[in-house]
């Protein structure tokens, strides 16, 4: 259900951003099928039961972000299955590594699902000229990968990834980056996201974009400072809002 | 691009968000608690109620020596199990209360979780129809009516049926002849489809490993169950010779006092053998004429209302595709058939409504014999009409519908450039026993020891009997007279044999595979292979050796290479970098050029090569357009990437490949990847 939150005017963008990951489909289903099917090739290649596999990981990408902070590499399962290979005292494995990625990246896109209207929403923003960026943490390889899988690289017209940008959300550098693309003021941009922490603090705060926060299971409202202007279930309503806006 | 399709676990989420879903969930708890189905009541929850309150292993007999209704409870020991728990909850909430409800609302929650269940499945295999599927199945009033109205149970064995056949679909045999079992165990009339599925595993030998592992563990599974019931009067009484078995000998033709022919044995057996001679079946195949399976018996016996339940998912199926005169009919089929049962057939009771009773079975009008049969009519004539419909759209709306005419794939190339090696990976895709290879040394005509070979070289047309291999390959096309080298298991080699039975696959495998202008246009679809000079190939002595003596002569430039344009689809294996010569074929620095004639789905497999497989291509455009396209292929390639890259780019032909096994990695998983596209689309163009 689309739900007004703030009383900010609401009048047809000339661009919209976009968030990648559990904004434009589910992320979680997919990680975690990934992430089981990497956990049975472990286990066929090292013996190691998925226990252990996990306790390990979860540790290894901590340290990883901790160390790697706010950047696109933070986000490298490269880096997390070479560390948690270590970490299960199997040494530096760089073709069981790269094996494991593939894996995990395979696998995640075979269980990954956009969301119903994600087609039908960008192609009505194509019809009535609003353009359209895309700004994402992770490295700019996967994420043009996704995008190619879910048919969506002809939709966008620009793309941002935290490895081009050198931050990740909700740094201002990724906005900035995609404005300057976009050649349009950020008065007249919304940005589209699931996160409240990065997608729409960061777009509010930096530029005081009109912000839409996407709900689904496991995504609750952002409050206060983290507060999107619109929140909304189904792309069918966003549909419906930029059909009834003005032009 | 397709994207594959999703566990059940990714499926339920996105149910339950859905307001077609939720509408008919509310609805179907809105049966669910306030009407009582007559049929339930006095016969299968009073038949459950009294094994609870008097346990036995044999509730049948126990049931029976009780004075209780043959009638009661005519299912095997899996539909007993499937509306235990729910109806056992019922009954302690029912013993402790006084009430005498819950254990018929426990029953009836069994059913519900089986219908949701059944659209869960149905919503897996096609997804791209879910809006269909949720109106045609879900929203179904034939399936509301005859479960939550009517009463009737059958959807219990439908569910477990429809769960074996998508096991089946994912080549899981055990699991699918386990859960056949279960079905069979709910129901025995769901061995009526037992044939077909013998049928479609019978086609898929060769591809699909262990297809016996169904049949045996179905059979085992299936005499776990019910063997020790075998010696129990009651079920035999209930349910082994229960009163609908010999409904299939209800229609007869009479030839004397004496000798009758039986119009269901001799209809099915025909379907039977229609099916078995569509040679080839996939998914959607194979549930359509296990719909038309179930309708014989529906339409040529006096069926109950719960008998049209065995049809509904494949109705559903088929209404969802859009044809919108077929929709129609659906849906006219859909109501004629509630309007007659809510006239002739038992209903609910209805809580808190003392003596309902629908006022249109108070008009004299319908009891008339004249008017009911003329209702029956109606319907018979409307299944009759979905039924043909069904078949014909299954038949022809396969990609995949050949008749018995096999895929012929040519095959053609120098020496020493791998057109065995590709040759043998197509044949592992297709599963060998399906295969049937020509290969050019069938045809020389001259023994490998006569002095003729000092003179003429192996490429030189002269050498061969190309007449002999055309006027074969086309007895092996037009009349089914196969002779040439088959799979032998013993041996795990390809022997050659003169009469053979008919095989699904024939490859040409000869120099000359694109030479004659006949067998081009015999061949479904054609590749020619080609390597550069600076590769070594494995057997490199043998090479120099043809090499040498090609070299020499001017026939391969002559009759082989200009056969590349002749050819669908192109192969050429090169070093990336063409100054570096003497390049091991492993290496990774050899890339694949292939140049593709009908470029048709060139963007979908740059995307998924480029995408997905994360490989890289460049696309070089040739002079001549009319040539086709031309992409270089450089990178590794993962046997898993090569697995997924199929199943979005033909997910209908998956069906008919060993996707498990038959794919390799490296350069030779992708040609066989570009080759089973091409194939795809030659087929398609074929049916067309």
């Amino acid at each position: 259900m689309l739900d007004l939150i703030s009383n900010q005017k609401i009048s047809m963008p000339k661009a919209i951003i976009f968030d990648t990951d559990n904004t434009l489909y589910s992320y979680e289903p997919a990680h975690k099928a990934a992430i089981k099917s990497v956990a049975i090739k472990v286990k066929e290649l090292f013996g190691i039961n998925e226990i252990d596999f996990m306790g390990a990981y979860k540790t290894s990408r901590t340290e990883i972000k901790e160390c790697l902070e706010n950047t696109a590499s933070s986000h490298s399962r490269l880096l997390y299955f070479q560390k948690t290979i270590e970490r299960l005292d199997m040494g530096t494995r760089i073709l069981t590594t790269l094996d494991l990625e593939q894996t995990y990246w395979r696998t995640f896109l075979a269980n990954a699902m956009l969301f119903p209207g994600v087609k039908e929403f960008l192609q009505q923003l194509q019809n009535n000229g609003v353009k359209t960026a895309n700004i994402t943490d992770l490295t700019a390889q996967i994420q043009f990968r996704k995008m190619v899988y879910f048919g969506l690289d002809e939709y966008f017209d620009y793309v941002v990834t935290s490895e081009e940008s050198g931050c990740d959300k909700p740094d201002i550098r990724p906005f900035k980056m995609a404005l300057n693309k976009l050649k349009i003021g950020p008065e007249n941009v919304w940005m589209i996201g699931d996160s409240p922490e990065s997608d729409i603090y960061g777009a509010k705060t930096h530029f005081k974009m009109m912000t839409l926060q996407k709900i689904h299971k496991g995504v609750k409202v952002g409050i206060e400072q983290f507060s999107p202007d619109i929140s909304f279930n189904h792309y069918s309503e966003l549909i419906k809002l930029i059909k009834n806006l003005p032009e | 691009m397709h994207q594959v399709s999703r566990s059940l676990g990714l499926i339920w989420p996105d149910l339950f968000r859905d307001r077609i879903f939720i509408t008919g969930l509310i609805l179907k708890l809105f049966f669910v608690l306030l009407f009582i189905p007559d049929i339930q009541q006095e016969w299968f929850v009073s038949f459950m109620v009294q094994t609870f309150e008097q346990p036995s292993i044999d509730p049948w007999s126990s049931y029976l020596d009780l004075g209780g209704s043959l009638l009661s409870f005519p299912y095997g020991p899996i539909m007993f199990l499937a509306h235990f728990p729910s109806t056992f909850i019922g009954w302690i909430i029912d013993s402790s209360t006084g009430l005498n409800y819950f254990s018929g609302l426990g029953f009836r929650v069994s059913l519900l979780m089986a219908d949701v269940l059944i659209l869960a499945i149905l919503l897996q295999q096609y997804e791209h129809r879910w809006k269909g599927l949720l109106i045609h199945y879900w929203l179904s009033p034939l399936v509301i009516f005859i479960t939550y109205w009517h009463g009737q149970i059958d959807l219990i064995p439908v569910a477990i049926l429809v769960l074996s056949i998508a096991l089946l679909k994912k080549k899981k045999m055990l699991q699918s002849g386990l859960f056949f079992a279960g079905a069979v165990a709910a129901k025995h009339s769901m061995l009526i489809v037992l044939p077909f599925i013998a049928v479609y595993l019978w086609f898929k030998r060769g591809i699909v490993a262990n297809v016996y592992k169904f049949i045996v563990f179905f059979l085992f599974a299936f005499l776990i169950i019910e063997g020790p019931l075998l010696f129990s009067d009651g079920f035999q009484q209930m349910v082994v010779n229960n009163r609908e078995s010999g409904k299939i000998f209800w229609l007869y033709i009479p030839m004397s006092d004496t000798l009758k022919i039986y119009i269901v044995p001799l209809v099915y057996s025909l379907l039977l053998y229609s099916a078995w001679k569509l040679r080839r079946m996939n998914f959607d195949l194979l549930l359509a004429t296990l719909g038309v399976a179930f309708c014989v018996v529906i339409l040529l016996t006096p069926a109950t209302p719960g008998w049209f339940l065995w049809i509904s998912p494949m109705l559903a199926i088929h209404f969802s595709k859009g044809n919108a005169g077929f929709t129609s009919l659906g849906i006219l089929f859909n109501w004629v058939f509630v309007s007659y049962n809510l006239i002739y057939s038992s209903g609910s009771d209805i809580l808190f409504i003392q003596d309902f009773s629908m006022p249109i079975l108070l008009s004299d009008f319908f009891i008339q014999p004249e008017v009911k049969s003329l209702l029956y009519t109606l319907i018979i004539a409307l299944v009759t009409l979905i039924t043909l419909k069904m078949f014909r759209d299954g038949v022809k709306g396969s990609d995949y519908y050949l008749g018995k005419k096999p895929i012929v794939i040519g095959i053609s190339g120098g020496f020493g450039v791998g057109k065995t090696t590709f040759s043998s990976a197509l044949a592992k895709l297709f599963g060998n026993e399906q295969v049937l290879k020509i290969t050019e040394d069938s045809y020389y005509n001259w023994s490998p020891s006569s002095p003729m070979w000092k003179t003429v070289t192996p490429l030189n047309p002269r050498s061969s009997s190309l007449s002999k291999m055309i006027y074969d390959l086309r007895n092996m096309v037009e009349s089914g007279l196969f002779k040439g080298y088959v799979y032998n298991a013993k041996c795990k080699e390809f022997k050659y044999k003169t009469k053979q039975r008919p095989r699904q696959v024939i490859l040409l495998d000869s120099a000359f595979a694109l030479y004659s202008k006949q067998l081009v246009e015999m061949e479904d679809v054609s590749f020619f292979l080609d390597m550069d000079d600076g590769l070594l190939t494995n057997n490199q002595k043998v090479n120099l050796r043809m090499v040498d003596l090609i070299e020499k002569d001017i026939d391969f430039k002559e009759y082989i290479q200009p056969q590349k344009l002749e050819s669908d689809v192109a192969y050429k294996l090169l070093p990336v970098n063409q100054e570096i010569t003497k390049i091991k074929l492993a290496n990774n620095h050899v890339k694949l050029q292939v140049r593709i004639k009908d470029g048709l789905y060139c963007q979908e497999l740059l995307r998924v090569l480029i995408g997905v497989c994360g490989l890289q291509v460049n696309v070089n455009q040739l002079t001549n357009k009319m040539d086709g396209l031309e992409i270089d292929i450089q990178g590794d390639i993962d046997v898993e990437d090569v697995k997924f890259a199929s199943k979005i780019m033909i997910p209908e032909l998956n069906e008919f490949i060993d996707d498990e096994n038959g794919f390799l990695s490296g350069k030779l998983g992708l040609m066989q990847l570009i080759a089973l596209i091409e194939i795809d689309h030659a087929l398609k163009r074929r049916k067309v």
